[in-house]
């Protein structure tokens, strides 16, 4: 009977009838198993592959949330409105959207874990190799360095001989993008020029672009950590290097605005893009590992009877989709060969949601191949898409759509996972925009005849829509809206303009100034005494 | 003492015990995988090996006294338990994250104290020529409690839809393991939206781990019949109605998915997210009919082929006492984050079976 009722205590209690038999001194060190790998335990490792290094930047391009959450949600771009039961996820995207995080936010830990683990692997590769392999681990340990450096406000380093004990050091924010700066620096000479084919892997004009947003955000990172909201000082001489280094990106005549936006995101924009610098592709490469693909980016966003069938989650804010003129390609356009096939247009999704029909069932939803018509929600109305939605309380057809990453329509009916989309983390566009926006900024060399008006200008024509008469800040940051949208670029764009604290759609108050900085998670703060939580929280 | 006591014992004990059982195979080493993309092998470093692991000790120490009173009927075991674990094997956080993986194995510089009492006693009631009964009963407290951990450490996932990364548990300092952390759920307001105390933030609210374990046998034989009744019982501890959270909600009810009848007709407004908080954290307190068991030993002459014929009825789970609003307060389904082990949740068991079992045997 005893024994009935032992079992349901725990193992901790179970041993109190085990242990009576005493032994005199415990063996201190563990038998270790036969070992199946050739290092040792807890010795530094041997180097990773490249390849395996190059994989980190799966994390960033592998799903909704974390890094992309933490820069898309706390926006003015997009939310995840709660449906119901659906998508309350704990809090994790409202708190995002109403800057209501604190250092327990699980994306806010999970995405310090991630980029922890990326600047590990890169600091392996970037310390023990040598020639390319140790500038492509330089500029991905750089490219690492700075999202975290945004984000977080700190980075780690720990040198690669260290053993996996020691506690890393910790760089400030002003110490870190020196620090990404002359790494990166270091590593263009041993660099390749980009051809276009190579768009996987560092190139000088990849570390160029890094270089030029390296300078163009340092007066935020090197701000009064107690005063991180600004108003910042942008140096005249930071705006010529970001200018020098823009110039030199654009030197190189593979690289031009394409003809056509959606080049640069649908499913061939790997053979498309004239513009994609610094790509994430999804399958595999030799040099550049296993790729994650990106129906996510559909998913996050699309209602269950579009096809594929997404999760009914995220929207664009209405005051996102009204910044647009009516004739921009970049808000809405009919894509051949796709529209007349999976229903939706390209951009953004407002109104009657079209779709295939089933043959015979007008009310429910088909596939690919079927004839395209009006779409009925899971309770038989029409799915028409509203302008606003709650952040707290909605119905399923609340919110505008978003549709950046238009998938093969071929690939549709398997779910889209065969479709081919390439993650931009680097376009010519945003290079161009930098120069205009170091133009603005107070740069004065290297213009070479051009304005930032001119700049915007030529880029507003190549969207299809109209010239802007003249250019501020205000109107340069809603260009970059524009033109960058769910490309990870908002909240730091949002920061360097002063405005990431402003009321949104739904975030009716300013937010706290220290939150354009996140917190370092409480977890790591206990892990690693050398970090210190962040102003404010 | 001989005028009271047949027998009487003193016992007391102490132990060391070193173990490695957490730990899996190949925990503690740095590893490799070796694959192929296309262009030859590539090799990612997946795992940080830990040199300095230990193995994790209990300490118990105990004392306790055995006794049968002179007369033979009454007889009892009262024992005091303590075990403290110290260099406990933990999957913990890696230093800052800055390693191939975000934890890894450490020896924790935390300890768990484990303490209560077990008491178990025998009364003979009736002892006479024809019928006998025998009452038998244990009980064992647990006081639990956890010091000099780093930083709390959450666990317990909670599943369901629009869940996504919820947790319900936590192992923080001076709390016992397994303790419950969520917002204080405080009904509803007009609109149907519910209401949590302080914000909505994380409370300590009770431990799945139970303060006490009870049996009582009853033993009762009247010539050839015997009759014997087990009952157990558990309390001091809540149980989280994962069940309720994922499906009993007003807006499963409008996405037309069933729902009890309590949600039907509740006052929720069909919008309100199903969050985790106390609403669906409930007392675990039972008591159950665990064993019955009845049986006939028929008079069997000596010499014939057949020794002994007993014919018996048992019954297991035949009955259940709670007030717990799921199927049944027994359950621990694993919630497990990261490794961290959770306790208490209930989310769609199977429902534990009652079993009745009538037969003969037979002894040659």
């Amino acid at each position: 009977m005893k024994n009935i009722i032992k079992s349901y205590i725990l193992p901790a209690a179970a041993v109190g009838v085990l242990a009576i038999t005493s032994c005199s001194k415990l063996d201190p060190k563990l038998e270790a198993p036969n070992s199946i790998a050739p290092n040792q335990a807890g010795g530094a490792p041997s180097a990773p592959s490249i390849a395996a290094v190059y994989e980190q930047l799966n994390q960033l391009t592998g799903g909704q949330g974390n890094w992309f959450g933490l820069q898309e949600h706390s926006t003015d771009e997009i939310m995840g409105p709660t449906r119901g039961t659906d998508w309350d996820d704990f809090g994790t995207w409202r708190r995002l959207h109403l800057h209501t995080w604190g250092p327990d936010h699980n994306q806010i830990n999970d995405t310090w874990n991630g980029l922890n683990g990326a600047l590990f692997q890169t600091t392996l590769i970037a310390e023990t190799k040598t020639g390319l392999e140790k500038a492509e681990g330089q500029f991905l340990r750089a490219f690492f360095r700075f999202l975290t450096c945004d984000i977080y406000g700190q980075v780690q380093s720990r040198p690669a001989t260290a053993p996996a004990s020691a506690i890393p050091d910790v760089l400030t924010r002003s110490q870190a993008i020196d620090a990404i700066i002359a790494e990166l620096e270091a590593a263009v000479p041993n660099l390749p020029a980009y051809d276009g084919i190579n768009r996987g892997q560092a190139t000088k004009e990849a570390a160029w672009t890094l270089l030029a947003k390296a300078y163009l955000n340092k007066a935020v990172y090197k701000q009064d950590p107690t005063k991180p909201a600004g108003p910042y000082t942008f140096a005249a001489a930071d705006m010529n290097k970001v200018i020098e280094y823009c110039n030199l990106i654009a030197s190189n005549p593979k690289l031009a605005i394409s003809n056509y936006y959606w080049d640069n995101f649908k499913w061939d924009n790997g053979d498309k893009s004239s513009e994609n610098i610094f790509v994430r592709k999804p399958g595999g490469d030799p040099r550049a590992g296993n790729g994650a693909n990106l129906v996510w980016q559909t998913c996050q966003s699309w209602h269950y009877n579009q096809r594929p069938s997404g999760w009914n989650g995220f929207v664009a804010l209405s005051q996102f989709y009204d910044s647009f003129d009516g004739s921009d390609v970049r808000k809405s356009d009919t894509l051949a060969g796709y529209t007349d096939l999976v229903g939706p247009t390209v951009g953004l999704l407002v109104g009657q949601a079209r779709g295939p029909v089933k043959p015979g069932s007008p009310k429910e939803p088909g596939s690919v191949g079927d004839p395209i018509g009006n779409l009925f929600d899971r309770s038989g109305n029409p799915l028409i898409f509203t302008r606003n939605a709650s952040i707290f309380f909605n119905g399923e057809a609340s919110g505008i759509r978003v549709n950046k990453f238009p998938l093969n329509p071929n690939e549709v009916n398997g779910g889209g996972w065969g479709s081919a989309n390439e993650f931009p983390f680097f376009r010519f566009s945003d290079v161009r925009l930098m120069k205009a926006e170091a133009l603005l900024r107070g740069g004065t060399t290297g213009a070479n005849g051009e304005t930032a008006l001119s700049i915007v200008n030529d880029l507003r024509a190549k969207r299809r829509t109209t010239a802007l008469g003249s250019i501020n800040l205000t109107s340069l940051l809603a260009e970059r809206g524009r033109e960058l949208y769910l490309e990870g670029h908002r909240r730091t764009d949002m920061i360097r303009f002063g405005v990431f604290n402003a009321p949104v759609e739904e975030r009716p108050n300013a937010s706290d100034a220290y939150k354009v900085v996140y917190p370092i998670p409480t977890i790591s703060l206990s892990s690693n005494p050398n970090l210190k939580q962040n102003f404010g929280y | 003492m001989g005028k009271l006591f047949s027998e009487f014992n003193v016992r007391a004990n102490y132990g060391k015990l070193g173990s490695q059982d957490n730990l899996g195979s190949y925990a503690a080493l740095n590893l490799q995988q070796t694959y192929d993309v296309g262009g030859g092998p590539v090799t990612r470093f997946i795992q940080q090996g830990n040199p300095d692991l230990k193995w994790e000790e209990v300490a118990t120490t105990g004392f306790g006294i055995d006794f049968t009173t002179k007369n033979g009927r009454f007889s009892a075991t009262v024992d005091y338990y303590k075990n403290e674990r110290t260099n406990m094997l933990f999957f913990a956080p890696t230093p800052g994250g800055f390693a191939p993986t975000s934890s890894w194995w450490i020896n924790l510089p935390g300890k768990v104290t484990n303490k209560g009492w077990e008491i178990s006693a025998n009364y003979k009631v009736v002892k006479g020529n024809k019928f006998n009964w025998d009452v038998s009963a244990n009980v064992t407290t647990v006081e639990n409690n956890i010091t000099g951990l780093p930083t709390p450490i959450n666990t317990g996932a909670v599943s369901g839809q629009g869940l996504t990364g919820a947790f319900a548990q936590t192992l923080t300092n001076g709390s016992p393991i397994f303790t419950w952390s969520m917002p204080v759920f405080q009904g509803f307001d007009g609109n149907g939206n519910a209401r949590y105390a302080a914000g909505a933030s994380n409370q300590l609210v009770g431990t799945a781990l139970p303060k006490m374990f009870a049996g009582l046998t009853n033993n009762f034989s009247y010539g050839r019949w015997n009759l014997s009744v087990f009952l157990n019982a558990v309390s001091g501890h809540y149980v989280y109605n994962n069940t309720a959270n994922a499906l009993f909600l007003k807006g499963s009810l409008r996405n037309a998915r069933n729902v009890t009848n309590a949600i039907g007709n509740g006052p929720e407004n069909p919008f309100n997210p199903g969050s985790v908080s106390t609403r669906f954290l409930e007392k675990g307190d039972f008591i159950r009919l665990a064993n019955m068991n009845l049986s006939y030993a028929f008079d069997i002459k000596s010499g014939k082929a057949i020794k002994t014929l007993t014919a018996f009825a048992s019954g297991q789970n035949l009955a259940l006492f709670t007030k717990y609003s799921g199927i049944d307060p027994e359950v621990n389904v694993d919630k497990s984050i990261n490794g961290i082990p959770s306790r208490g949740f209930d989310y769609t068991q199977y429902p534990r079976p009652m079993v009745i079992t009538l037969g003969v045997n037979v002894g040659f």
